[in-house]
């Protein structure tokens, strides 16, 4: 039963990300660094690096969180990226930006507001956790899995 | 070792399909120099950045960068052709309208000066009903020189409605989804902030070939 439930979550969480990656991939390029621009953290090269960095890190790692290879590293980096996703979209809230959409899954197939992303991810970092705490490895964290 | 195989396999099929879905989706922001285009371009077509706007006529964005494009035309005479197309946006709604206008304002060689009128205006009639809207662009029309009777045929013939409603048809297919989105040479800009890193590096091109 735990090893379904953790397999399911693996799957679940590693797809999200899967899908959230691929379909920025797949937009130009300025689309998803103009959402970058619009949380006003980043311009010039950081940002443009963050455009193409963050949707290849979520397409690769949750690749990796699906196939089960390097499940403890991938988890957690997806979880630290989730993390970060959550605290931009509540500095955008907070701050008032004029942002529509969060951009989180380019715009090719879903459209979430900032308060509906938030609740999302929010949703997927409880996940996470469970994940990190079922799928301890046995004998420390790097070991073959 | 067969762990770090299986990864680069993953990792070749993520790159492999990425790479295909871009391929067969996306081609690079067409320009046209049809009637229909040249009405609403200003500048010289064979200038060496050739510049194709996508725009909203309620977006704030869009208003500032008219403004920092003007200046940038202003400072560099001769060095810029730039066409306009609109994108009227979801929940902005008199803009399809304002598209409408400007268009058949573009039929008697006025499309830039209402253009000017409507982003002037911008705070005063985005908030105005749809009942309002009307009047308020006739008065803008008139005040920018156009015939009333002539251009009220324009903006009831649903085929201006259609030529708009079809170049934002072409824009999403060209992977525009906000405003302003330009091509410069054929490069997508999209939002204020890249636009204006992207007039910054056009100014340094100009000035070394000075």
């Amino acid at each position: 039963m735990k090893r379904f439930f953790v397999l399911a979550l693996r799957v679940f969480l590693g797809a999200v990300f899967v899908v959230s990656g691929f379909s920025k991939l797949i937009e130009p390029f300025a689309n998803f660094l103009a959402v970058i621009h619009s949380t006003r953290m980043a311009t010039g090269l950081p940002a443009q690096l963050l455009a193409v960095g963050i949707p290849w890190a979520e397409l690769i790692l949750g690749a990796f969180l699906i196939t089960g290879l390097w499940t403890r590293i991938s988890s957690f980096s997806l979880w630290v990226l989730n993390t970060a996703f959550m605290a931009v979209i509540t500095w955008a809230l907070v701050s008032g930006l004029p942002m529509k959409e969060c951009g989180c899954f380019g715009e090719s197939f879903f459209s979430f507001s900032l308060r509906q992303a938030l609740l999302f991810d929010a949703l997927l970092w409880v996940f996470f956790y469970f994940l990190w705490l079922l799928d301890k490895p046995k004998h420390g964290v790097y070991t073959h899995r | 070792m067969k762990r770090i195989f299986t990864s680069l396999v993953v990792v070749l099929i993520c790159v492999g399909s990425v790479l295909a879905t871009r391929y067969f989706r996306w081609s690079v922001g067409d320009y046209s120099d049809g009637a229909r285009d040249l009405l609403r371009s200003q500048g010289e077509p064979t200038a060496p950045f050739r510049i194709l706007e996508y725009m909203d006529y309620q977006c704030v964005a869009c208003r500032l960068a008219n403004e920092l494009l003007e200046d940038f035309m202003r400072k560099n005479p001769s060095k810029v052709f730039w066409q306009v197309r609109f994108f009227p946006l979801k929940g902005h709604h008199h803009t399809l309208k304002a598209a409408i206008t400007a268009d058949c304002a573009s039929r008697h060689g006025k499309f830039w000066v209402f253009q000017q009128t409507l982003f002037d205006k911008q705070a005063e009639w985005g908030p105005r009903s749809t009942a309002e809207i009307g009047p308020l662009f006739d008065g803008y029309a008139q005040k920018s020189g156009l015939p009333a009777g002539e251009i009220q045929s324009c903006i009831d013939d649903p085929r201006t409605q259609e030529t708009i409603l079809t170049e934002k048809k072409e824009a999403k297919a060209l992977g525009v989804r906000e405003t302003p989105t330009f091509f410069i040479n054929g490069k997508m800009i999209v939002g204020i902030q890249m636009f204006k890193e992207e007039l910054i590096s056009m100014q340094k091109e100009l000035d070394k070939k000075k």
